[in-house]
C-alpha cells in the first residue's frame, strides 16, 4: 500500500503522514451483552456476576476500572429466560496473544427471605474472529471436595496408584451433602482460580465434584484492529 | 536539460556513446500533457488518503414481538452510544432529529390465537467516530395501555448494532422490573404507577447501578439491521 497521505483543508493541497508505532498495535473490541440464563430450574432470582481473566499483554484500555459486572435479579417461569440484558464494551490493546481474554461467570441466587448465595460457576472464552457471535457457557455447582485425590497426576496410570485412598472417585462427600442438605446452599469456591487456566491454582480442581446446572447465554460482536496486517488469524 | 521519453527501450542502452543517465525508476516528476505530475495523481487517488474520521450508516426496522398477554403496545427506542468520540449526524434541523429515538404507532395483535404484535417500524441513523469505544445500542420500551386505559410501561430491552455490513436480523429480550413488595404492586395497579424506569435509556444502555433492580422476561422484539461501514479498513478494523 502506498504512503497515506492526508487532505489539509485546500482541495489541492496535500501532505505526508507519519505512521507511528501505536497505529500498528493490534487491538480488539468485545462489543455485546449477557442476554440471559436458561435452564436454571429454580423459582428464585438469579443474578450473574462477571470477571473478565485475560494474560499480562493484555491492556484494557476502556473502560478505565476492571471491576466486573453485576446484572440485576431475573425470576422467570419454567422454561423461560432469566433475562439479564446488561451491556459490555471492552476496548484491549494486545502486545502478547497469549492469555485470551475469558469471562468468569458466577450465577448467584437471591431467596425469598432476602437472601443471597453463589448458585453456579462457568468460564466462557471471547470468541477469537471477527464478527457476531452467541455464546453459551454451561454452568457447573460444586458439591464438595475430595482431599485425597490431590496427589494424583495427569497422565498417570490409574491401576498403578499406590495411595489406597486415591484410588476411588467418589462423587458423594457427606460433610457437604449434609450441610447443604440442612443449610440449603451449596458449598462456594473460595477463590475463582479453579475457573480459569492462568492462574496457578487451577491444578486444584480436580479435587472438585460438582453438579450440572443452567446455562448463561452472552452475545458478542468482536471488531479487531491490525491483526491482518500483523498475520494475526481471525479478522 | 534532460528530454526523457516515457517509452524507452532496454535495447537502446549502450548504443548511443555518453547517454548512461538513463533512469528506469523515476526520480523527478514525469510530465505529462494535462500537467499533473505522477506524484501529485498519486497523491489524490482516494485509496491512499488517510481520512480523519470512520462512519457508521444503518438503517433497520423494529419489525415485531410479543409480551405475556398483552394485546396492544407500542414501542419507543432511543441509540445510545458514546458521548465523546462519537457523534450523531443530523438529517433533518427538527426538533425531534436532536438525538436518534422515536416513537411508533399503537398496534394490536390480529386475534386471541396469536400474541404477535407487529409494528414495522423503521429507523435510520449515521455516526461519525474515530473510536471504536461506545458503539451504538439500540434501547426499546414497550408501553400500552393498562386496565383503565393509561399509558404505562410493560417491558424494556436493548441491542447493540451489528458490527459487520449488511443485513442482519436480532431478537431482544424484554424484561419488566417487578414492584418492592405485593402492596406497592397492587397499589401501582390501581393507580397507574407501575414500577417503571425512570430515564431508562441510560439505565439499560450503561448497566450501571442495576445491581438492585429486580426483573422478570416478558417476552421478545425483533429487529433487522442493515449496516454500511465508511473508512474502517483505513483505520485497521475490517
Amino acid at each position: 500500500m502506498s504512503m497515506p497521505y492526508q487532505q489539509t483543508g485546500n482541495q489541492i493541497d496535500y501532505q505526508e503522514i507519519k505512521q507511528t508505532k501505536a497505529d500498528l498495535k493490534a487491538e480488539v473490541h468485545f462489543i455485546g451483552q449477557i442476554v440471559g440464563g436458561l435452564d436454571f430450574q429454580t423459582d428464585d432470582g438469579l443474578f450473574c456476576e462477571l470477571a473478565i481473566d485475560c494474560g499480562d499483554g493484555w491492556d484494557l484500555l476502556q473502560p478505565g476500572n476492571n471491576k466486573g459486572i453485576q446484572t440485576q435479579t431475573s425470576y422467570a417461569n419454567p422454561g423461560q429466560l432469566f433475562s439479564w440484558g446488561h451491556p459490555f464494551d471492552l476496548h484491549f490493546s494486545v502486545s502478547n496473544l497469549i492469555g485470551w481474554p475469558k469471562a468468569l461467570l458466577k450465577v448467584w441466587r437471591l431467596d425469598s427471605s432476602n437472601k443471597i448465595d453463589a448458585c453456579s460457576y462457568g468460564t466462557a472464552i471471547f470468541p477469537r474472529s471477527a464478527g457476531y457471535h452467541q455464546v453459551t457457557c454451561e454452568t457447573w455447582t460444586p458439591t464438595g471436595e475430595n482431599l485425597d485425590l490431590e496427589i494424583r497426576k495427569p497422565n498417570e496410570d490409574l491401576a498403578t496408584n499406590t495411595d489406597s485412598l486415591s484410588k476411588f472417585d467418589r462423587t458423594l462427600d457427606w460433610r457437604f451433602q449434609a450441610l447443604s442438605f440442612y443449610m440449603e446452599n451449596p458449598p462456594r469456591l473460595t477463590t475463582l482460580a479453579p475457573l480459569t487456566t492462568d492462574k496457578g491454582d487451577f491444578a486444584r480442581r480436580k479435587i472438585l465434584n460438582s453438579i450440572s446446572n443452567g446455562k448463561v447465554i452472552m452475545e458478542v460482536e468482536v471488531v479487531m484492529k491490525n491483526f491482518k496486517r500483523l498475520s494475526f488469524s481471525g479478522q | 536539460m534532460n528530454t526523457r521519453n516515457y517509452k524507452k527501450d532496454i535495447s537502446d542502452q549502450g548504443s548511443v556513446k555518453g547517454q548512461t543517465n538513463q533512469n528506469f525508476g523515476y526520480s523527478q516528476p514525469q510530465q505529462f500533457q494535462d500537467g499533473i505530475s505522477r506524484i501529485q495523481e498519486e497523491m489524490m487517488d482516494p485509496r491512499n488518503i488517510q481520512p480523519d474520521s470512520m462512519f457508521l450508516n444503518f438503517s433497520g426496522v423494529l419489525e415485531c414481538g410479543e409480551c405475556e398477554d398483552e394485546e396492544s403496545l407500542r414501542i419507543e427506542y432511543a441509540v445510545k452510544y458514546g458521548g465523546d468520540d462519537w457523534t450523531y449526524l443530523k438529517t433533518s434541523n427538527n426538533a425531534d432529529d436532536a438525538e436518534p429515538s422515536g416513537i411508533s404507532q399503537l398496534s394490536t395483535s390480529r386475534n386471541l390465537h396469536s400474541r404477535n404484535i407487529v409494528w414495522n417500524f423503521p429507523f435510520e441513523c449515521n455516526f461519525q467516530t474515530k473510536n471504536i469505544f461506545g458503539w451504538p445500542q439500540v434501547v426499546v420500551r414497550l408501553s400500552g395501555p393498562d386496565f383503565m386505559g393509561r399509558s404505562v410501561a410493560k417491558g424494556y430491552g436493548s441491542v447493540h448494532v451489528p458490527t459487520q455490513p449488511g443485513y442482519h436480523e436480532r431478537v431482544i429480550r424484554i424484561f419488566k422490573p417487578l414492584p418492592i413488595s405485593g402492596f406497592t404492586g397492587f397499589l401501582g395497579y390501581l393507580l397507574g404507577n407501575t414500577a417503571e424506569l425512570k430515564n431508562f435509556d441510560k439505565v439499560i444502555s450503561s448497566g450501571e447501578g442495576r445491581e438492585v433492580t429486580r426483573v422478570k422476561s416478558v417476552g421478545y422484539v425483533k429487529v433487522k439491521f442493515h449496516v454500511t461501514l465508511v473508512n474502517f479498513d483505513k483505520f485497521g478494523y475490517l
